[in-house]
């Protein structure tokens, strides 16, 4: 008589206790170790309350369903998510050294080599795993390092692997200041590292600050549409910050809304982690991937920084091209940080924040290209 | 996999396309709209432009 319906614990499955422990160990590293707590505690209690048996919460009219289908499906999150980072970025430094932005457009190969080698692997060559040329291109974005653009670009290509995606993208950019340092050395010479740069950079007027989203927009849009939403809301947010009569709308996006929307896609991106979907070999897969995305993304930067570095005289630190992912500022700060252990007085912080802010719109620019050019190629 | 190396030269050339138009723009804007004289005193002073 307590089967069925009435006690949860019979139907509990050895995959659902799994995805149990998954929840729990994400809030743990969130809580304890401070790994991404802002996202990883709100996926992980979505997890825990995804997979308890019999909860429903996840079936039609439960709350993660009903969260999933308003701010996922319809890319409401990440949109709303943008402009509270767009509010929240300060691209004077990326206004100050235009050049950084080509080290941000070379970071973002780590996409789309990690989308080759990922459709290498599944249905165009190996057959290794089930990976379609559009899960190929899911799993690639992750190299954008941007939590955001990674469900916006999984969402609308409807990947089957979209929370796997989605939680290897945020919890790899916990996990920047360990993949970066070691492919920084390796890539650089002693010299390359200690070069200090000159701190002075060319000023640049309000006028222009406010100018840029509006003109971004533009250019972006105008190229790759499929990019506008995102680009869009991350230049409004922008805007709203530099107009400098916007002080509380500012505020409200950087702080209220960020903090109410994390909170909801945090909930919803666990909640899709139920252990049928989750559970698979190309779970791990996507994991492994998400590594190479980023060490990708990284090496090519710091191949274009190098070749900066010869181009300019020597006067560029190849470090700085470590920084065109976007994953904000945590790559910035790396930069400054090998950049001192060359050189104690080698700083290096302003020059990578462009590089890094040039990633940030580098990485919507490639989402968009990938959603321009799937259903060509797909 | 031919498409697929098509789809990544064609990926990064937009992205590299764009990014150059941006830096046109973005050099065009440093150099029309440079801080005034007497602005870039001010803001010297206040420590921001």
């Amino acid at each position: 008589m307590f089967e069925g319906e009435l006690l949860g614990v019979f139907a509990l499955t050895w995959q659902a206790a799994v995805m149990l422990g998954l929840g729990g160990l994400l809030i743990y590293l969130g809580i304890a170790k401070q790994v991404e707590p802002v996202l990883l505690v709100p996926i992980g209690m979505g997890v825990i309350l995804a997979n308890v048996p019999l909860g429903g919460l996840t079936e039609a009219g439960g709350l993660l369903a009903v969260l999933r289908k308003a701010g996922i499906d319809t890319q409401l999150f990440p949109l709303l998510i943008f402009i509270g980072v767009g509010a929240m970025i300060d691209f004077g430094s990326l206004l100050e050294r235009p050049y950084t932005v080509f080290l941000g457009a070379a970071a973002q190969f780590g996409i789309f080599g990690t989308f080759f080698l990922a459709y290498f692997l599944g249905d165009g060559g190996l057959r290794l795993f089930d990976f379609s040329f559009k899960d190929a291109i899911s799993i690639g974005i992750i190299g954008s390092a941007d939590g955001p653009t990674s469900i916006y670009v999984a969402t609308m290509l409807g990947s089957k692997y979209t929370p796997a995606i989605v939680v290897a993208a945020y919890s790899y950019m916990a996990l920047v200041p360990i993949i970066q340092p070691p492919i920084m050395r390796a890539l650089t010479t002693e010299a390359e590292r200690r070069l200090v740069m000159p701190t002075r950079a060319q000023k640049v007027s309000r006028r222009t600050r406010v100018l840029f989203p509006i003109v971004t927009i533009l250019v972006v849009g105008l190229i790759a549409p499929k990019a506008t939403p995102l680009i869009g809301t991350l230049m409004f947010g922008n805007l709203l910050r530099e107009s400098r009569v916007l002080e509380r709308l500012s505020q409200a996006a950087q702080n209220e809304m960020a903090n109410i929307v994390t909170i909801l896609l945090g909930l919803t991106v666990g909640g899709m982690m139920v252990a049928r979907d989750f559970l698979r070999l190309e779970t791990i897969m996507i994991y492994v991937m998400g590594v190479v995305a980023f060490a990708l993304g990284t090496a090519t930067g710091l191949i274009l920084g190098k070749g900066m570095y010869l181009a300019s005289g020597k006067r560029i630190n190849p470090l700085i091209g470590a920084a065109g992912i976007s994953a904000f500022p945590m790559c910035a700060r790396v930069v400054q940080r090998v950049g001192l252990e060359a050189n104690p007085q080698n700083h290096l912080l302003m020059h990578a924040a462009g590089a890094n802010t040039a990633g940030q719109i580098a990485s919507v620019v490639a989402g968009g290209a990938a959603l321009v050019l799937a259903p060509f190629f797909a | 996999m031919l498409k697929a190396t098509w789809f990544v030269l064609a990926g990064m050339a937009i992205v590299f396309a764009t990014l150059s138009l941006l830096v046109l723009v973005m050099t065009a804007l440093n150099r029309w709209l440079r801080p005034k004289p007497e602005a870039r005193a001010q803001a010297t002073r206040a420590g921001d432009v």
